[in-house]
């Protein structure tokens, strides 16, 4: 990760719109820009780790971070994509805490705004609103976690395979020349199997059934929605839990 | 009713077992335990309903409380049963927010609570009050992400072995360790906590009697081997993260 210099101005356009800055006072504002620092980060390159000490926060302001958990085995499930303009870390807001997740670059750069914990703390202990505002963030995360939950303990298996794919088209679909979205991002059919709790054998077999409807075409690492109607109709089939979840941050 | 149920609840001797109170200093202590209200339920009550806006956060002092998701279909999926003394209802410090699950009594509870105004007035005359609120409610993640990651990997004889264990330890401690613990748990419960159904969990329940690891009745269990039941539960996960409040 590098630190650059860009004008103080474009911070401020970024800060004015993020969803944790909004509505400040003018003063807090720039505060907030002057406080803040540039870093770009290259495809591939990790912003953090799981487990990492939670010492800066971020504003996304270019490219996309891919949220990935590692379980206790060692396994990388895909959360979800974040794309610009997002907060990211408000964990850093808490003393000695970890990074629950880990966030890794995906297009070919990311440019954030960075503050370091003290920076963050003293804004929240000025800002009150900033507190308020941490406080729901996280929260948040847990009302999104027990969607998830939700979904692993009540849904088919195949709903959920359903309900991956679609979000996952939401945040990274790009459509191909011929009416379908490529889900835009490394997707092996393991990692499919993690983010659904199911396994390997089941999901390829889910997948090919859906291959010989029409509803996706899948390869290597690929996976391209040809029927979106269609599998939002199996990811729906119970009117259940919103598919609009935005992946858990933190 | 117990007799413990029936004495009102003396403030001062929970207080140091909350996670926030504790961390107030002397004064504010003082004045948070003056500003508890009491609060009685009998066994059905519910404490709050998941939707309802969270206008206070709250102590379980005795008694047991059930939490409780209930999906848009209606069905209950169970979350965690609390044993006192814990805190429940975290989310009240963000204002206009609702609470994520159904608290319901299942024996006859007492609680202290506060409102969102006292909390909120407690924080501006301590802000570290705020960020150590923040790190609870990230602990309240943590938890729910494991729980979540155990959902998706364990058996269903591992699930069931850490919700007792989970129970098993939120009991008080007992002058002699061997002397069996009482689990106030119905299979139904274990059953919704586990997001099994209740003939799977009757027939590991009794594979376990029959290896003397518990005895089960209708309304209770008696484990007699907490450390065969920590084997059974399995080792890759934490299985509690000490007191922290479930929601």
């Amino acid at each position: 990760m590098k630190t650059i210099a860009l004008p103080n101005q474009t911070a401020y356009a970024y800060i004015q719109h993020s969803r944790y800055f909004q509505g400040l006072p003018e003063a807090a504002l720039h505060a907030v820009a002057h406080a803040a620092r540039w870093c770009t980060i290259s495809s591939e390159q990790y912003l953090f780790h799981q487990g990492d000490p939670a010492q800066h926060f971020y504003l996304l302001c270019e490219g996309q971070l891919r949220l990935i958990q590692i379980t206790p085995e060692g396994k990388q499930i895909i959360l979800g994509l974040l794309s610009p303009i997002r907060e990211v870390g408000i964990v850093a807001a808490i003393p000695n805490a970890e990074y629950p997740l880990t966030m890794q670059c995906l297009n070919p750069t990311g440019t954030l705004l960075a503050w370091d914990s003290a920076s963050l703390t003293a804004l929240i202990e000025q800002y009150p609103v900033l507190a308020v505002r941490a406080m729901r963030m996280v929260t948040g995360r847990f009302v999104q976690l027990q969607t998830l939950y939700r979904e692993l303990a009540t849904l088919r298996v195949e709903q959920r395979i359903a309900r991956a794919l679609v979000r996952l088209t939401r945040q990274a679909g790009v459509p191909d020349h011929v009416g379908g979205t490529l889900i835009g991002i490394p997707l092996s059919r393991q990692h499919l199997a993690d983010m659904t709790g199911t396994t390997l054998y089941t999901v390829s077999r889910t997948l090919s059934a859906w291959e010989q409807q029409g509803i996706v075409t899948s390869g290597r690492e690929r996976v391209i929605v040809r029927d979106r109607e269609r599998l939002i109709a199996i990811a729906d089939d119970v009117p259940s839990s919103p598919l609009q979840i935005e992946p858990p941050p933190c | 009713m117990s007799d413990a149920a029936r004495q009102p609840l003396q403030p001062a001797l929970l207080g140091p077992h909350s996670r926030w109170l504790s961390v107030l200093p002397a004064p504010l202590y003082q004045r948070a335990l003056a500003a508890a209200q009491p609060v009685q339920l009998a066994t059905g009550q519910l404490l709050f309903g998941q939707g309802e806006p969270a206008r206070s956060i709250y102590l379980l002092g005795t008694g047991q409380v059930y939490l409780f998701q209930i999906t848009p279909e209606g069905h209950q999926l169970g979350f965690e049963l609390l044993l006192p003394i814990r805190d429940v209802g975290l989310i009240a410090a963000v204002p206009a927010a609702r609470y994520p699950l159904t608290a319901q009594a299942t024996q006859t509870t007492q609680l202290l609570t506060w409102t969102q105004a006292t909390l909120q007035s407690l924080c501006e005359a301590h802000p570290p009050l705020t960020l150590h609120l923040l790190q609870l409610a990230h602990a309240c993640n943590q938890q729910l992400a494991r729980r979540t990651y155990e959902l998706a990997t364990l058996r269903v004889e591992q699930r069931i072995a850490r919700a007792l264990v989970r129970l098993a330890v939120q009991l008080p401690a007992r002058p002699d360790p061997a002397t069996p613990l009482v689990l106030p748990v119905t299979r139904q419960q274990l059953a919704e906590l586990t997001h099994t159904t209740l003939p799977t969990v009757s027939r590991t329940l009794r594979t376990w009697a029959q290896s003397n690891l518990l005895t089960a009745d209708r309304t209770a269990l008696i484990l007699h081997d907490l450390a065969l039941l920590h084997a059974h539960a399995g080792s890759v996960l934490p299985i509690t993260d000490e007191r922290v409040p479930p929601c």
